[in-house]
C-alpha cells in the first residue's frame, strides 16, 4: 500500500522534472531536471519489482538497522570518492596541466565538489547513520515516524548527486560548503527537517529516562545546521526555472553570515555530531563507561554557545568591523576549553582500559582521532589570534589546519565507527581483519602528518615571502615566486593524501570481505550472535 | 534551588529548545547589528552598481570557481597595499550578491588587478596562464573564449538584482540588454551607458570583433568599479582608520599598526612608500620622501 503511494509520488516528481526539462531557463536547470525524471523512474522500477515481495520481517518489528547498513555503505563510498576528488586536485595544483582545459576538470568546480563530497557526502551519511543507529540502541526503541527514515537517507543522496553534478556544470553559490543553488538547498531543508523529525520522535518514545550524552550532542548539530542552513542560504532566483540565484545579503554581511555557516559546518557538522559519535562508539569499543557526566554536561553546552561565534575569526584584517573581529577571535579562543573537555573525557574514558589500544587496532583508530580532534581544537584558536592570523590567513597554512581535523578527527572517528559497526550490522562475529585496520589506522596518521606538515612549510613560508622586504624597503618577491616556491610542497601533500587514500582503499577491502563473510563466521553469526532486535 | 540538569536530560524538548536558545545568540549579537550600525558600510564616492555587462562576468567569476583560488579582499598591512593596493573597503562590496573576498590566495588577490594590464594580455593569460606567467598554476580557461555570453536573459538578473536591494531603476533595467552589448561593441555609442554606470571600461575586450565572447564578460568585470574607488583617496570621515590627508604630490594612508603608507607620482607612475610611525603626523613627510629619492637613485645607478 505504502509503495502504491510512493510510486504515484515519483511519477509526480518524474512529470515535474520533464517539466523543468521542457521549460527551463537554462541549460543547467534542464540538465538537473532531467537528473530528477532518471532518479524517479529508477526508484519507480525498484519499487514495482518489490510490490510482490512480502515485507521483511526486520521492516516491521526490532530495530530499524537496513537503513544503517545502507548509511554505513554509503559513507564508505562517499568517502573513498572525496578522497580521489581530493587527490586529483591536489596533483592539480602541483600539476597545472591536469586541470585538462575543460570546464568541467577545472580545480575551480572540483574543489566545491571534494569540500562537499568529504564533508556531506562522506560526513554526512555517517552522521546520519550513526546517529540512527545510536538513538536506537540508547533509547532502546525503533525509529519513530514509520519508513521516514529512508526519505532521509535517499532524499540525502539525492542532494548529493544535484549538488555534485551541479559543481562540475557550473551551479554554485559561490559559499563556500554552502554552493548547491537555491533548488537543492530547498531539496535538503525537507530532507533535513524529516531527520530532525526522526531523531526528535525517537527520543519522544524513548524506554530509557534519561537521554544519553550522544544524542544531546546529535540533536544540537541537526537542530544548528537546520538553523544555519536556512538563514546562510537566503536567495532570491532569478527565475523559478532557473538555476541562477541571488544572496540576499551583499557584501559585509553576506561575508559574516557566510563564515557563521562556513564556521559551524564545522563546529556542528564536523564537531558536535562527530562528539556525538565518539561518545557512544569509544565507551562501547572500550568497554568503558564515559570518563565524566559532569564534564560532558559542561562539554556539550560550553561548546554549543562558544562555536556559533567563532565565525568572524575567518574575516580577520578584512572590511568587517573591527570589533566583530575581536568578538571572534575572543570566543574562537575561548573554545579551546571546552574542546579539550571534550577530547579529556573521551580520552580518559579509556581509564582502567589502557592496554586495550595494543590489541584493539578499532579502538586505537578513535584514539588517535580524537588526539587530532585535541591537536587541530589547540591550532584552531591559536590561528583565530589576529596576529597569526596575519600570516596564516589565505595561505596553506589554513588548508593544512583543515586537514589535520577533517582527516584526522572527522575520517578516523568514522572509520572506527565503521569498523564497530560492520560486523554487528551483518552479523558477524567479527572483521575479516583486525591486521588490516592496524594497517589502516598507521596508513592514516602517516599521511596525514606528511599532509599537515607539508602545508604547515608551505603555508608559512608563503606568509612570510609574502611580506619581506630587502633593506631598500621593497618587497622581494612578486607573486609568481611564492607560488613556484610551493610545488615541492604540493606535492609532499599529494603524496601524503595518496597514502591516506591507500588506507582507506584497505577498509574498503576489508568492509567487504567482512559483509561478504567466511563460511566460518557466518555460522558462528547463525548460531552464537543474536539479532540486533535484542 | 539546586540546578539539576537531569531535568533538561529527561525532557527531549526541554533540550531542543534550550540547545536552540544556546546556539542563537552568538549569531544575533554579531550579525544583526551589521545590518543596523551605521558605521558598518563607510560613505564612499564612486560605488556604483555594477553594469549589465560587469554583472554577467562576475556570475562568470562565479560559476567557475575563481573565489577558490582568488581573494578580492586587500588587508591594511603594508606588504598588502603595496602589492595590491590601497586595502578594500566595506563599501567597495555592498552591491555584490554574493560577496566575493575569498578565503584563500593560491592566486593573488584580484580586487584591484583592473587596468593593470591590457585586455590582450587577459585574453592570453585566461587562455593559457603559463604562457604569459611561467610559474602560474592556474588551470586554462580556453572554453570561455569558445562561448558566446548569453544576454537575453540579463534584465532578470538586474531584476532580481533590484529585489535584493541593489539600486538599479527602471531605466537601467529596461535598457540593460542593449547596454551589455554597448559595452562590449567598439563602435557603439557609450554615451547613455557611461550616464548610468560612470567610469565603465567599453570597447571590444576579447579581440574577436561582432559576437560578444564570455571573455569580454569577465574582463568587463574586472576592471570594473573597484580601482575607481581605490585609486582615489577616498574621505573616511570618522571610521577609526583615521583621516586621509592629501597634497597634490603625497598621498598619506594611515595603516593600523603603526605605519603610514605613502605615495607619490613620479615618471614612472605612482611610486609606494611606506614608513614606521603614526599617520596623521606630518613628521614622517621627510623620512618618506628621502626613502622614495634613496630607491629612485638606486634604479637609476
Amino acid at each position: 500500500m505504502g509503495n502504491v503511494v510512493l510510486i504515484i509520488l515519483l511519477g509526480l516528481a518524474a512529470v515535474a522534472g520533464l517539466i523543468g526539462a521542457a521549460r527551463g531557463h537554462d541549460a543547467l536547470f534542464q540538465a538537473h531536471a532531467w537528473v530528477i525524471v532518471a532518479v524517479s523512474l529508477a526508484a519507480i522500477v525498484v519499487l514495482l519489482q518489490r510490490l510482490d515481495r512480502p515485507r521483511t520481517a526486520e521492516a516491521a518489528e526490532g530495530y530499524a538497522d537496513g537503513v544503517v547498513r545502507y548509511g554505513v555503505l554509503a559513507t564508505v563510498f562517499w568517502g573513498v570518492v572525496g578522497f580521489l576528488v581530493g587527490l586529483v586536485i591536489a596533483l592539480q595544483l602541483a600539476f597545472p596541466d591536469l586541470n585538462l582545459g575543460y570546464s568541467f576538470t577545472s580545480f575551480g568546480r572540483l574543489r566545491p565538489l571534494h569540500t562537499s563530497a568529504v564533508i556531506f557526502a562522506f560526513g554526512g551519511n555517517a552522521l546520519i547513520a550513526t546517529s540512527f543507529y545510536v538513538v536506537q540502541r540508547t533509547c532502546r526503541v525503533r525509529l519513530a515516524l514509520g519508513g521516514l527514515h529512508w526519505f532521509v537517507f535517499w532524499g540525502y543522496q539525492l542532494f548529493i548527486v544535484l549538488a555534485a553534478t551541479g559543481y562540475v556544470m557550473g551551479v554554485t553559490q559561490s559559499r563556500e560548503y554552502a554552493e548547491p543553488e537555491w533548488y537543492v538547498d530547498i531539496w535538503l531543508t525537507l530532507v533535513w527537517v524529516a531527520y530532525l523529525l526522526v531523531f526528535l520522535f525517537t527520543l519522544f518514545k524513548r524506554k530509557e529516562p534519561h537521554i544519553y550524552v550522544a544524542n544531546w550532542f546529535y540533536l544540537a548539530f541537526i537542530v544548528t545546521v537546520a538553523m544555519l542552513h536556512l538563514v546562510n542560504n537566503l536567495a532570491v532566483p532569478v527565475s523559478f526555472l532557473g538555476s541562477k540565484s541571488y544572496s540576499a545579503f551583499s557584501g559585509v554581511q553576506d561575508a559574516l553570515t557566510q563564515w557563521w555557516y562556513g564556521h559551524n559546518a564545522v563546529g556542528f557538522f564536523l564537531t558536535a555530531g562527530f562528539l556525538g559519535m565518539m561518545y557512544y562508539f569509544v565507551p562501547k569499543q572500550a568497554d568503558r563507561p564515559v570518563f565524566s557526566y559532569r564534564l560532558s554536561i559542561i562539554h556539550f553546552w560550553a561548546l554549543i554557545f562558544l562555536y556559533i561565534w567563532a565565525g568572524p575569526h575567518h574575516l580577520h584584517y578584512t572590511a568587517l568591523p573591527d570589533w566583530a573581529q575581536t568578538l571572534g577571535m575572543v570566543f574562537s579562543i575561548m573554545l579551546w576549553m571546552p574542546s579539550w573537555g571534550g577530547m579529556i573525557n573521551g580520552l580518559m574514558t579509556l581509564s582502567g582500559a589502557w592496554d586495550k589500544l595494543r590489541t584493539d587496532p578499532v579502538l586505537r583508530m578513535m584514539v588517535v582521532a580524537v588526539a587530532f580532534y585535541g591537536m587541530s581544537t589547540f591550532e584552531g584558536p591559536m590561528m583565530s589570534i589576529k596576529a597569526v592570523n596575519g600570516l596564516s590567513h589565505y595561505t596553506d597554512w589554513t588548508i593544512g589546519h583543515v586537514h589535520s581535523g577533517a582527516l584526522g578527527w572527522v575520517g578516523m572517528i568514522s572509520f572506527g565507527a565503521v569498523y564497530f559497526l560492520v560486523p554487528k550490522l551483518w552479523n558477524r562475529s567479527g572483521l575479516y581483519s583486525l591486521r588490516l585496520v592496524s594497517w589502516h589506522v598507521w596508513l592514516a596518521t602517516i599521511g596525514i602528518v606528511i599532509y599537515a606538515a607539508a602545508m604547515w612549510v608551505s603555508g608559512i613560508t608563503q606568509g612570510l615571502m609574502w611580506r619581506e622586504y630587502d633593506p631598500n624597503g621593497f618587497l622581494v618577491y612578486s607573486f609568481a615566486e611564492t607560488v613556484s616556491a610551493m610545488h615541492p610542497f604540493y606535492i609532499i601533500r599529494a603524496f601524503g593524501g595518496l597514502v591516506y587514500i591507500s588506507g582507506a582503499f584497505l577498509m574498503v577491502y576489508n568492509v567487504w570481505r567482512t559483509i561478504k563473510g567466511s563460511p566460518e563466521t557466518r555460522d558462528v553469526a547463525a548460531g552464537a550472535v543474536a539479532p540486533q532486535a535484542a | 534551588m539546586k540546578f539539576d540538569h537531569s531535568r533538561i536530560e529527561k525532557n527531549a524538548t526541554l533540550m531542543l529548545v534550550l540547545s536552540l536558545l544556546v546556539v542563537s545568540i552568538g549569531g544575533i549579537v554579531e550579525i544583526a547589528p551589521l545590518f543596523y550600525m551605521q558605521n558598518t558600510i563607510e560613505k564612499v564616492e564612486g560605488v556604483r552598481p555594477y553594469s549589465p555587462l560587469e554583472l554577467a562576468g562576475r556570475n562568470i567569476y562565479v560559476r567557475e570557481g575563481c573565489y577558490n583560488c582568488h581573494s578580492q579582499m586587500v588587508r591594511p598591512m603594508r606588504d598588502e597595499v603595496e602589492r595590491y593596493g590601497h586595502y578594500s573597503l566595506a563599501a567597495e562590496s555592498m552591491y555584490d550578491h554574493p560577496f566575493q573576498w575569498g578565503s584563500k590566495r593560491t592566486g593573488p588577490d584580484l580586487a584591484r588587478v583592473g587596468q593593470r594590464y591590457s585586455n590582450e594580455w587577459h585574453v592570453q593569460h585566461l587562455v593559457d596562464p603559463r604562457s604569459v606567467v611561467p610559474e602560474s598554476i592556474m588551470p586554462g580557461y580556453r572554453f570561455l573564449l569558445s562561448t558566446e555570453l548569453r544576454t537575453d536573459d540579463i534584465i532578470a538578473h538586474l531584476k532580481a538584482n533590484a529585489s535584493v536591494g541593489v539600486p538599479y531603476d527602471a531605466e537601467m533595467i529596461e535598457v540593460a540588454e542593449a547596454d551589455m552589448r554597448d559595452q562590449a561593441d567598439p563602435d557603439a555609442d557609450w554615451d547613455g551607458l557611461l550616464a548610468r554606470y560612470p567610469k565603465a571600461q567599453t570597447g571590444d575586450f576579447d579581440g574577436t570583433p561582432g559576437a560578444v565572447a564570455r571573455e569580454a564578460g569577465v574582463l568587463a568585470y574586472i576592471p570594473g568599479p573597484v580601482p575607481v574607488v581605490g585609486l582615489s583617496c577616498y574621505r573616511a570621515g570618522k571610521n577609526f582608520w583615521g583621516a586621509c590627508w592629501i597634497t597634490k604630490h603625497c598621498r598619506i594612508w594611515p595603516i593600523p599598526g603603526g605605519w603610514s603608507f605613502w605615495s607619490s607620482p613620479s615618471s614612472g607612475g605612482w611610486r609606494w612608500c611606506s614608513v614606521p610611525g603614526p599617520a596623521r603626523t606630518t613628521r614622517n613627510a621627510p623620512r618618506c620622501l628621502s626613502r622614495m629619492i634613496g630607491s629612485l637613485a638606486n634604479e637609476q645607478a
